[in-house]
């Protein structure tokens, strides 16, 4: 039920403006707490766009019988056929209707042409059910259906709005009209005059859709900027608050470390990943990285911590049935709800949609691990007009999660496609730490070893060590030491000027030629494949630009 | 046994007209069954507008004339220049009989609470319809909080 705030009351924090709560998920936290009291809304946007579905999911979560809505219906969309639509949400709640939920039909009025009889008609129905709220749908169809008229009662559509707005807001209601505007449309008389304006959209891409809101205006609120996904489903509207440009305020890095679930690994990384950290696990396919994941997931289970895996590339049923293989039933906490598995692949994705998702389940869960396997798989899931902006996307989707203190695990297939975003380049600068999976080539076979090569203001091993990924897990080995070791997918020469890079740590394009004995010209062409295939990174500015081996081998 | 939907809209229309007939008599001295059927019809074009209430009633008609057996029907019309969507109920009455004419209003009305039920659900056109027969002049919400305060 709407709660009434009167001229001499003032809400809990003190201001006079109270709130009415949407119903619709997501949006009071758009608003900052839900939509003004008394306020004249619009509700603008394209054919399609979710209009007359918003505000009927605000009209069934605030109506009751003592303050009913009032659902003015305008030419358009006939009206059985809007409730017979509607009715498939389950916010619609058929036994409402006749009682708190009246629909009532002014067709005729405005095919009269009378502006004047049209106000008197909902001032008329608003004095005779003294309604919370009033929706008119919609209100564009009647401005055209005037725009024609000669005015012979006396009354423009701007004086019309003016005393609409006037009517109810001194019957207390809070109101929303619906128009299909767009942005030509802004310099509307009604644009002035409205207290709040939600602005709603679609846009296509290739074969995705996405639907965006907008709050353009909102008198006595402070909306959180910019565009915010929402999603239609069989429960209505979903919004997905945009998460902040800044990094949210993160807390205080505990000293905490957190088991990876592998020894050797605890070992590399002195103890564990430190608590509260984003951790990228990056290796080429069939690496194992999923295992190692995995196992970080297990290791808290075991401990009681619970823990929420996202996961893009494979069944939920398959991601289960290969930790059970390994004797982690992943399924018995789900059932303890302990662990959540979250598996997203519509290829319509937003990253909000997606951190509203994660978060909801860490909330549930108290979860203090949370596993993204993986990002390049997250990528693909997105619609095309989030990849643009990937990296942003995913700086924001880490800062939001790590602010709330709980560790992240995120995979990465090295090399990656030229087309993706997720290098070891591109998304190092979101992690806190990096641990580095690649094949080497030792003593002819081709082994699996792995490295960390980057841990936050913690010191680490800079070895590489061999692994094996066993019936029971991943078993990380010793270092490298006794092996005579060589590169995988490298040429003798590009072997060799690794090694020069290697011992030089880092060092600039002329100074590896002169080292490594070859020439300035040949040097640009293996750097570059060095850094392909994470042998190196590159560091510096273009006129400057030096190199740094990522780790090292058997030193 | 689950009650087929024909027969749930058959039984509540009947117990509208019942209900008017068996209810004490008011200044309104027209036939009952037309006070019933004026009544929904001004209910659903507040609902749903005018055309949209004289598309429902002409349907309704015309599926209780075309399934037979009301003669008290035929000379029975829809118009939509009148608020009130189903004309010639009284007249019917006077020269058919004031029983076959409330069976023939039943045959529309049962139509009616049928094809609205297809269109928006059964439950709503059942709760719609007894809601409107039994509607009476809305009193202003001004008027019902004076007699509150009193």
């Amino acid at each position: 039920m709407i709660r009434l705030v009167g001229r001499d009351d003032e809400t809990d924090d003190g201001s006079l403006i109270g709130s009415v709560p949407t119903g619709v998920p997501g949006l009071d936290a758009v608003l900052r707490g839900g939509l003004p009291e008394l306020s004249f809304n619009l509700v603008a946007g394209g054919p399609g766009a979710g209009k007359t579905t918003l505000a009927q999911q605000i009209v069934f979560s605030n109506a009751t019988v003592e303050r009913p809505a009032l659902y003015f219906t305008v030419l358009g969309e006939p009206t059985l056929k809007m409730i017979r639509y509607q009715r498939q949400f389950s916010f619609f709640q058929s036994d409402l209707i006749g009682s708190a939920v009246h629909f009532i039909n002014l067709t005729e009025e405005v095919l009269r042409d009378d502006l004047a009889a049209v106000l008197q008609r909902i001032i008329d129905e608003v004095e005779r059910l003294a309604p919370g709220l009033v929706v008119v749908d919609s209100f564009r169809t009647l401005a055209l259906q005037a725009s024609g008229r000669d005015g012979s009662d006396g009354m423009g559509m701007e004086q019309f709005v003016q005393r609409l707005a006037l009517q109810l807001t001194t019957w207390e209601v809070t109101s929303f009209l619906i128009g299909e505007y767009a942005a030509p449309d802004l310099d509307n008389p009604l644009f002035t005059v409205a207290d709040g304006i939600l602005w709603l959209s679609q846009e296509s891409d290739r074969n995705s859709v996405v639907r965006k809101l907008q709050a353009v205006k909102m008198r006595g609120r402070s909306p959180i900027p910019g565009l915010h996904t929402f999603r239609v489903t069989e429960r209505g509207i979903q919004v997905f608050p945009r998460m902040p440009g800044h990094q949210e305020e993160r807390r205080p890095r505990r000293h905490e470390r957190l088991s990876t679930g592998v020894p050797g690994l605890d070992a590399m990384t002195g103890g564990g990943y430190p608590a509260g950290d984003a951790v990228l696990l990056t290796g080429p396919a069939g690496s194992g990285k999923t295992m190692f994941a995995t196992q970080f997931l297990a290791e808290g289970l075991t401990h009681g911590e619970a823990g929420v895996a996202v996961i893009f590339e494979e069944y939920p049923e398959a991601y289960l049935a290969r930790a059970t293989a390994l004797g982690i039933d992943l399924a018995a906490m789900i059932e303890r709800d302990m662990l959540a598995v979250i598996y997203l692949r519509p290829l319509d994705l937003s990253v909000d949609e997606t951190l509203a998702t994660i978060l909801e389940h860490v909330e549930r869960l108290g979860a203090t691990r949370v596993v993204i396997d993986s990002l390049s798989g997250f990528e693909v899931a997105l619609a095309p007009t989030f990849r643009e902006d990937f990296r942003e996307s995913l700086y924001r989707l880490v800062g939001a999660l790590t602010a709330t203190g709980v560790t992240v695990v995120m995979t990465a297939e090295t090399p990656a496609s030229p087309a993706s975003s997720v290098t070891l380049e591109r998304v190092s600068f979101v992690t806190d730490d990096i641990i580095v999976q690649r094949y080497v080539e030792i003593a002819g076979e081709l082994r699996p070893v792995l490295a960390v090569v980057k841990m936050r203001g913690s010191r680490h091993s800079r070895d590489y060590r061999a692994y094996e990924i066993t019936e029971r897990g991943a078993v990380v080995g010793k270092r490298l030491d006794d092996y005579r070791t060589g590169y995988a997918g490298l040429t003798e020469r590009e072997g060799t000027i690794l090694d020069v890079l290697i011992r030089l740590r880092e060092a600039s394009p002329a100074l590896l030629a002169t080292q490594a004995g070859v020439a300035d010209g040949d040097v640009a062409g293996v750097l570059e494949r060095l850094v392909a295939l994470d042998y190196a990174s590159e560091i510096g500015a273009l006129h400057e630009r030096t190199y740094r081996a990522v780790a090292h081998v058997g030193e | 046994m689950v009650t087929p939907p024909r027969a749930r809209a058959s039984e509540l229309a009947c117990q509208l007209l019942t209900r008017e007939t068996l209810a004490p008599p008011g200044p309104d001295t027209t036939f009952g069954a037309d006070r019933v059927c004026r009544r929904v019809s001004d209910e659903l074009c507040r609902w749903i507008g005018r055309d949209g209430c004289h598309a429902l009633f002409t349907r309704a008609l015309a599926t209780a004339q075309t399934e037979g057996g009301h003669p008290v029907l035929d000379t029975v019309r829809t118009s939509a220049r009148s608020v009130y969507c189903l004309d010639g109920l009284t007249d019917s009455a006077a020269r058919h009989g004031a029983a076959a004419a409330t069976e023939g209003a039943a045959a529309v009305l049962s139509a009616l609470i049928e094809l609205l039920g297809r269109l928006i659900g059964e439950d709503m056109a059942l709760s719609l319809l007894e809601q409107s027969a039994s509607a009476r002049p809305p009193a202003r919400a001004s008027a019902r909080r004076e007699r509150g305060a009193q």
